[in-house]
């Protein structure tokens, strides 16, 4: 300090310069106060005002025992309203509003000479008359005087009140971004910004979300800051009556779209919450939420007012901000709503379809079933004519085709529902696969073609689904026989690596390349193939694809299209890439034979294969079982039932069995108990006090039956025990149940060991009153100082006798005696590392470790490193003695250079810091050569012009590049440069006072990046996100646009002809210019073309945000891919179109031959069996009806089902369909009631579709009832048709499902009552589409009513 | 059955055997003369002696019933023969009404019905 002192003290005119402060302060009457004239001012003082007066940093300095208060021009604004006057007042007078919070700290500066230093202090000054939240950074540096007593205090400020309130708002606005983006309602959206909100207290002392209901035209409290209301007069629901004002500014905030302000809320609401805040806020600010591309409100935003705060446009705009995220994502959830529930219901459907597949299945199977069985009836009479039984064979061909369908549907169906279980088992591949070829043998010669099969020999075992790999082999060869005219048919199996490959070759019509890559697609079926039979419904090979998947495997195709093709199935071999839970013990006594129905049902020529079962092979398992047992039988026996599984190794006594134990790596001991020299006590003895082999599982066997001799067994340390006799299955799940534990067993004590040994902390276990160590890891070697081997199972104190002395051998008798825990903190220890003896302190804990029966076996030793922490602490120590001086405590930084050399002459720690370097390392030498980078960047010229004109040079936000801790860095400073002028005039030396602004920078370049950031949450929608303007001029895209070809130009208008499919083109084109000229929502489903030149159907939709006239100002779009929904979709309704045109065919054969025997037989007088046929000919209508169904459901779907207009009279229509129903049933009357007689307009045909479907569904659900009632009925313009019956009703919590889809009435039992559920959905479409009701009124056990009603057209009188 | 009256023709397309032969089958019991085609090949080698009706399905591999159905009405030749589609497709009714077709029977049929449909455009019951 003495330096400045003197060169100060050189300058007459201290007071120079300083803007209008230092014109007062040279003005101001001093003499007038407790300073006296400047003229005796100490130097301390002088120097003070000197820097004061020089720096762009808000200071003042209080001097004196009043605190008289001077201060800089930055520092004005701090002061504010009380600026001339603050100038030479006392501060506790100018501060009063505050002194209570200042007053302890200025004590402290000036009694005690204690700096102080607060960081972003909250004070409410009243620098603009009226109180104002306000952050500050200030320090208090006592100042001594030349007797060293403390004189005043110079403090440097930073105003944080920006800074702070910024960053709290920023927060708040991103944390609004990141917390809305999940919500998906409206009600988590309101729920999830209040609790942001809520995390900023200061400027929203409280908010309240009122929703408009719509239907009840209320505004109820839907979410708030405040988790408990009752505390306050806040209404759930808004009265313009009681709450006029609050009320008011809605209306008048709806009425101007835009935000009010609501002063005095008190009146309106009563005592608000306070949030952060002492007193309640007064005012309020009501925004309305309004969605985006409506004009309606749904909502309003009121939101209290920081007391503190003057509501200015900042303020303001944050407001709207917070309101505009908001009301963004309630748009969102809006938007995205309709698309989710558009995906949701696709997904939906294509559930539900998958449902029905599986129900039509089973449904078919009932009619087929029943078919069957009067046709082979028939059949084994002998009395048939050669005609009867052709026409019967022919029947019976048909159904089984029917069969294979269905079954094929069935199968496909529980894959899909993932409800296909798999067996897998280890099984002679070679002979199943030629069993299954053979079958085919006699079809294919018959049919003139040659069948080569080729096996080759398998060593490795394989395992599949015995059910499945027929499936597989069957559907190929019955693909290859179907689509060869001529040639020959190859199968050959053969392994390569480890996988097993089955290849079916053909020479028959081929595939062309095209459809190669699409065959093995679901509901794929090559079109136009000249097949031998028409048959097949593309489910085929996708089947297989499934099934050889389940397996592990995979299926290709080659092909020479019109030479051959080829399928290559290949499965590896082994089983560890299936599922263990799956993985069946071969059956050692099951006969295997092939599957006969199953191949029937390939092949229509009936050919019976039976085969004798291959033996089961032996596996290497991945476990081995020693088993100990003097009885050769028994061993053979265990053998046969663990040998598929494990490897399995064999003992004749206790004393082999040992053996056996230390020769192998044995899993599991299976022991009889009784064995000659060493039984099986014996064995588990040596087994378990081996520490190597102690884990291994010992399961006894013993013919000993009885609680005592499974006491006996356990005590003695055995895992599991069985009595003879057991079964199989008893022993292999204790077999497995024993080496599952063993293998976790296993696994804990190995993950522990090695968490001890990797530990970071030394330790060692020692066993036994000798201490013999156990364990030790490498940290706790380090102490030992020597080798693992040299100490490992040795008493430590025998390894190292010296470590004894001093108390340590008795220190850890005591422990292993007291059982006392002993700590010892930061002692210093020696220890060897890498070659080295270090020093260091640590903490030592000696652990006493206990067995079972909680005696002390031993102890645990870990010593932690806390040398860091121990210097640390009295570096720290040291640090805090050496901070004492004055300046060092300043919160700016300063520093004097001498000379156009620029020689550091003074700085204090402040500077050092903000410089990285020490004071030895600047002190007394020019600043470019402390700094060397700063050379040639201009700042060299800065100082010279300070040099040359004597004039200050300030530099607000001054970025200077750093070089701190290792790393170049940037740093803003606002820095002053003041020349201090020698005797002679010249410059002599330059006073630096410097402030860093880093973070403030910082924390404003984060704001910017912030605003950034909420535009990038577009990019995290799974959609493509697009901006337009009003004309659909494009401004915006996410990133997905990538994903897109034709569509990346921005500011451009759509390019349709490059985008979107041909087809699709037209549609889109109207969607647009309709939502442009009606300014609705715009929405349409399309082909949109993919980077890769694909087309890939999306959802477009785009909303359009509108001015305050209604004018369309933006567009918001997106376009979600709904492809694979629609895809799968639509796959599915053309699949079920071919199988009902599939199904009818056959039914259409069997109906005509059905129906011409039963004319043959009744004229030749076989009543049986024209009885027989007849009831095949109504199981054969039901087949029909559910066929219809099918169709109509599909129809449905697409929209396709197409209506008639026709007039027509509703009792010729009732008549007609009741008296074609009557004709079917004879255990019901059908009562006719008609009290009407109009006529309708609509489609007859289906009309009559639904009367049918309620009488039918009457007849069925009331089998115990005889009467069914239709009536006809008119009431207010409408035809009323309704159907009784008085059977089983529905259950109310049924009812409400009942028009549903695939749903079905449940009886007493499923086989009651059988139906798709089809019909009434059928039924509910039908009339909903021509603008008619549908309902039923049921009473369960009584009985439902059905109705229908449609507008009537006209009386016939 | 009138033994001095030449039976009616009855010309039957379809791509299903069975069917076929069963359709056969029934209407020869009742004295009727079938005639039947697998594909739509053979309805240009029709020779001079026409049927007195066609009976066609829709939907055949290889060719479609609709065209057939339309060829045969505008042929002057033909043009007079009713012709009954035959079809398992539920919009059976607006593709024969499309094809200028007299009428259509839907599959699977009552034997009554085909039956029927014979009768109404041969000249009503035989014998």
């Amino acid at each position: 300090m003495g330096a400045i002192q003197k060169k100060m003290s050189k300058q007459l005119d201290f007071l120079a310069g300083g803007g209008e402060t230092g014109e007062m302060i040279r003005s101001f009457d001093w003499a007038s106060t407790s300073l006296g004239p400047v003229e005796e001012w100490s130097e301390s003082l002088r120097t003070c005002i000197r820097i004061m007066l020089a720096s762009r940093q808000p200071i003042w300095i209080g001097w004196g025992k009043d605190i008289i208060k001077l201060y800089n021009d930055p520092y004005r604004t701090i002061v504010g309203g009380k600026h001339p006057r603050a100038m030479g007042q006392p501060a506790r007078i100018v501060w009063k509003d505050i002194w209570k919070d200042i007053e302890p700290l200025l004590s402290l500066a000036m009694d005690q000479q204690q700096g102080t230093y607060s960081e972003s202090q909250l004070l409410i000054m009243e620098r603009n008359g009226y109180p104002e939240e306000t952050y500050y950074t200030f320090s208090y540096t006592p100042i001594p005087g030349e007797d060293g007593k403390t004189e005043g205090i110079i403090c440097a400020n930073t105003e944080d009140t920006e800074r702070i309130i910024s960053s709290r708002q920023l927060l708040t606005l991103s944390k609004l971004g990141k917390d809305l983006i999940d919500c998906n309602s409206n009600i988590e959206v309101y729920y999830q910004a209040m609790q942001v909100l809520k995390q900023n207290p200061n400027d929203f002392p409280f908010a309240l979300m009122y929703e408009l209901d719509p239907n009840s035209n209320t505004l109820q409290l839907v979410a708030s800051t405040e988790s408990d209301i009752s505390d306050y007069n806040i209404p759930r629901q808004l009265k313009a009556t009681q709450h006029m004002d609050l009320f008011d500014s809605m209306m008048k905030a709806v009425e101007e779209n835009k935000p009010q302000y609501l002063k005095d809320i008190k009146s309106s609401l009563g005592k608000m919450p306070k949030g952060a805040w002492t007193i309640h806020p007064e005012n309020a600010y009501v925004i309305p939420l309004t969605e985006s591309g409506k004009k309606q409100v749904f909502g309003f935003l009121v939101l209290g007012l920081n007391p503190y705060r003057l509501f200015n446009e900042g303020y303001r705009s944050f407001f709207e901000l917070v309101a505009d995220q908001i009301a963004m994502h309630l748009s969102d959830i809006y938007a995205l709503d309709r698309e989710k529930k558009r995906a949701e219901s696709l997904a939906e459907l294509d559930r539900a379809k998958t449902v029905f597949f599986s129900n039509i299945s089973h449904e078919f199977r009932t009619p087929l079933t029943l078919m069957i069985s009067p046709i082979e009836e028939i059949l084994n009479k002998e009395i048939l004519s050669v005609e009867a039984r052709e026409n019967l064979n022919i029947s019976l061909r048909n159904t089984r085709r029917l069969q294979k369908l269905v079954n094929n549907l069935l199968d496909f169906s529980r894959i899909e529902a993932g409800r296909m279980d798999a067996d897998y088992e280890g099984v002679d591949i070679r002979e199943l696969t030629e069993d299954l070829a053979s079958s085919f043998r006699s079809a294919i010669e018959k049919a003139g073609l040659v069948l080569e099969v080729n096996i080759q020999s398998i060593t490795e075992p394989v395992y599949v689904d015995r059910e499945m790999w027929e499936k597989i082999v069957l559907n190929l060869l019955s693909n290859a026989f179907k689509y060869t005219a001529k040639g020959r048919i190859g199968v050959e199996l053969r392994e390569v690596d480890q996988y097993v490959e089955l290849r079916v070759k053909d020479t028959g019509i081929g595939i062309s390349l095209p459809e190669q890559k699409k065959i093995f697609d679901r509901f794929h079926r090559v079109p136009h193939a000249e097949g031998r039979t028409m048959e097949g419904s593309g489910i085929g090979l996708s089947l297989v694809k499934e099934l050889v998947k389940m397996h592990g495997g995979k299926i290709e195709v080659q092909s020479e299209p019109g030479e051959w093709s080829e399928f290559i199935v290949t499965i590896p071999t082994g089983d560890i890439h299936l599922p263990a839970e799956k993985i069946r013990v071969s059956r050692v006594d099951d006969k295997y034979s092939p599957n006969g129905v199953q191949i029937d049902s390939f092949l229509s020529n009936i050919i019976s294969v039976g085969a004798d079962t291959p033996p089961p092979i032996q596996v290497d398992g991945q476990s081995t079982i020693l088993i100990a047992d003097d009885n050769g039988d028994m061993r053979e026996y265990l053998q046969r039932l663990l040998a598929p599984k494990h490897r399995v190794l064999m003992a004749n006594n206790g004393e082999e069995a040992y053996n056996l134990v230390l020769q192998h790596k044995v899993d599991l001991i299976i022991s009889d108990i009784m064995m000659p020299g060493l039984d099986g006590f014996g064995l588990l003895q040596k087994v378990k006090y081996d520490s190597e082999t102690r884990n291994i599982p010992i399961i006894f066997l013993s013919a000993r039956a009885g609680e005592e001799a499974k006491i006996e067994g356990i005590e003695a340390g055995a895992d599991d025990y069985l009595v003879k006799p057991f079964s199989a299955r008893e022993l292999i799940a204790k077999v497995d149940a024993n080496i599952k534990i063993s293998i976790s067993r296993n696994y804990a004590e190995r993950h522990l060991y090695s968490l001890l040994m990797q530990a970071p902390v030394a330790i060692a276990i020692y066993r036994g009153p000798d201490f013999v160590v156990e364990l030790v890891n490498d940290r706790m070697l380090e102490f030992y100082g020597c080798d693992r081997e040299k100490v490992l199972n040795k008493p430590i104190f025998e390894v190292f006798p010296e470590v004894a002395a001093n108390g340590v051998l008795e220190l850890h008798h005591s422990v292993y005696e007291s059982g006392a825990r002993v700590e010892a903190r930061e002692q210093l220890h020696q220890y060897y590392k890498n070659g080295n003896w270090y020093s260091g302190y640590f903490n030592t804990v000696f652990e006493p470790l206990r067995d079972l029966n909680g005696s002390i076996t031993g102890m645990i030793v870990t010593g932690a490193d806390v040398t860091d922490e121990v210097l640390n602490r009295k570096k720290i120590e040291e640090n805090e003695q050496k901070l004492n001086s004055i300046l060092q405590q300043a919160p700016v930084a300063m520093a004097i250079l001498r000379g156009r050399d620029l020689v550091v002459d003074i700085v204090n720690d402040k500077a050092l810091e903000i410089a990285g370097k020490n004071r030895e390392q600047v002190i007394n030498r020019a600043m470019f050569d402390i700094f060397p980078e700063m050379k040639g960047r201009g700042y060299e010229e800065t100082f010279y012009t300070i040099f040359d004109t004597g004039n200050r040079v300030i530099r607000t936000e001054y970025e200077v590049p750093l070089f701190k801790n290792g790393l170049w860095d940037l740093g803003w400073f606002n820095t002053v440069m003041e020349p201090i002028i020698e005797a002679d005039g010249t410059v002599g030396s330059i006073l630096i006072v410097t402030i860093e602004v880093t973070e403030q920078v910082l924390a404003r370049q984060s704001i910017e990046e912030g605003r950034q950031e909420l535009n990038e949450l577009a990019n995290a929608v799974p959609q493509l996100v697009w901006m337009a303007k009003a004309d659909g001029k494009v401004t915006y895209y996410n990133d997905r646009i990538s994903e897109y070809d034709g569509v990346r130009k921005i500011d451009g208008l759509w390019e349709w002809h490059s985008t979107l499919h041909p087809d699709d083109l037209e549609n889109t084109q109207r969607a647009w210019i309709q939502a442009v000229e009606k300014g609705t929502i715009y929405s349409v489903e399309h082909r949109i073309k993919m980077s890769d030149g694909s087309f890939k159907w999306h959802l477009s939709r785009a909303l359009p945000q509108k001015d305050k006239n209604g004018q369309v100002i933006k567009w918001f779009g997106t376009a979600t891919d709904i492809d694979e929904a629609k895809k799968l979709s639509r796959q599915k309704d053309e699949f079920m179109g071919i199988v009902s045109h599939e199904l009818k065919t056959p039914v259409t054969s069997i109906k005509a031959y059905t129906q011409l025997l039963e004319q043959k037989f009744s004229t030749v007088g076989d009543d049986v069996s024209s009885t027989l046929m007849r009831r095949m000919d109504n199981q054969i209508n039901k087949l029909s009806a559910l066929i219809n169904d099918l169709l109509d459901i599909t129809k449905l779907d697409e929209g396709k089902l197409v209506f008639r207009n026709e007039n027509f009279s509703c009792i010729d229509l009732v008549n007609e369909v009741v008296e074609e129903l009557q004709r079917t049933t004879n255990s019901h009357d059908i009562v006719k009631e008609f009290f009407s007689n109009c006529h309708l307009e609509g489609d007859r045909e289906r009309i009559g579709q639904v009367l049918t479907n309620f009488i039918s569904n009457a007849i069925k659900y009331s089998p115990k009832a005889n009467k069914i009632i239709v009536r006809l009925e008119e009431a207010e313009g409408e035809m009323i048709c309704s159907v009784q019956d008085f059977g089983i009703g529905m259950l109310p919590e049924k009812q409400s499902r009942i028009f549903d889809r695939f749903y079905r009435v449940e009886g007493d039992t499923l086989d009651t009552f059988p139906g798709l559920g089809l019909g009434l959905y059928i039924s509910s479409e039908i009339i909903k589409r021509q603008n008619g009701k549908i309902w039923f009124e049921s009473v369960p056990q009584k009985g439902s009513t059905f109705y229908f009603s449609l507008p009537a057209y006209k009386h016939e009188n | 059955m009138n033994a001095n009256m030449p039976s009616k023709r009855i010309y039957i397309m379809d791509d299903d055997p069975d069917i076929l032969d069963s359709m056969r089958m029934i209407l020869e019991f009742r004295g009727y003369s079938v005639e039947t085609a697998l594909d739509g090949e053979r309805i240009d080698q029709l020779n001079d002696h026409l049927p007195d009706l066609f009976l066609i399905d829709i939907w055949m591999s290889g060719v479609s019933g609709l065209e057939i159905c339309k060829r045969l009405k505008m042929d002057q030749r033909t043009k007079h023969i009713p012709v009954v589609m035959v079809s398992a497709n539920i919009s059976i009714k607006d593709l024969s009404e499309q094809c200028n077709a007299n009428d259509y029977l839907p599959k699977p049929f009552e034997l009554t019905q085909l039956v029927g449909m014979v009768e109404k455009y041969t000249g009503g019951k035989l014998n």
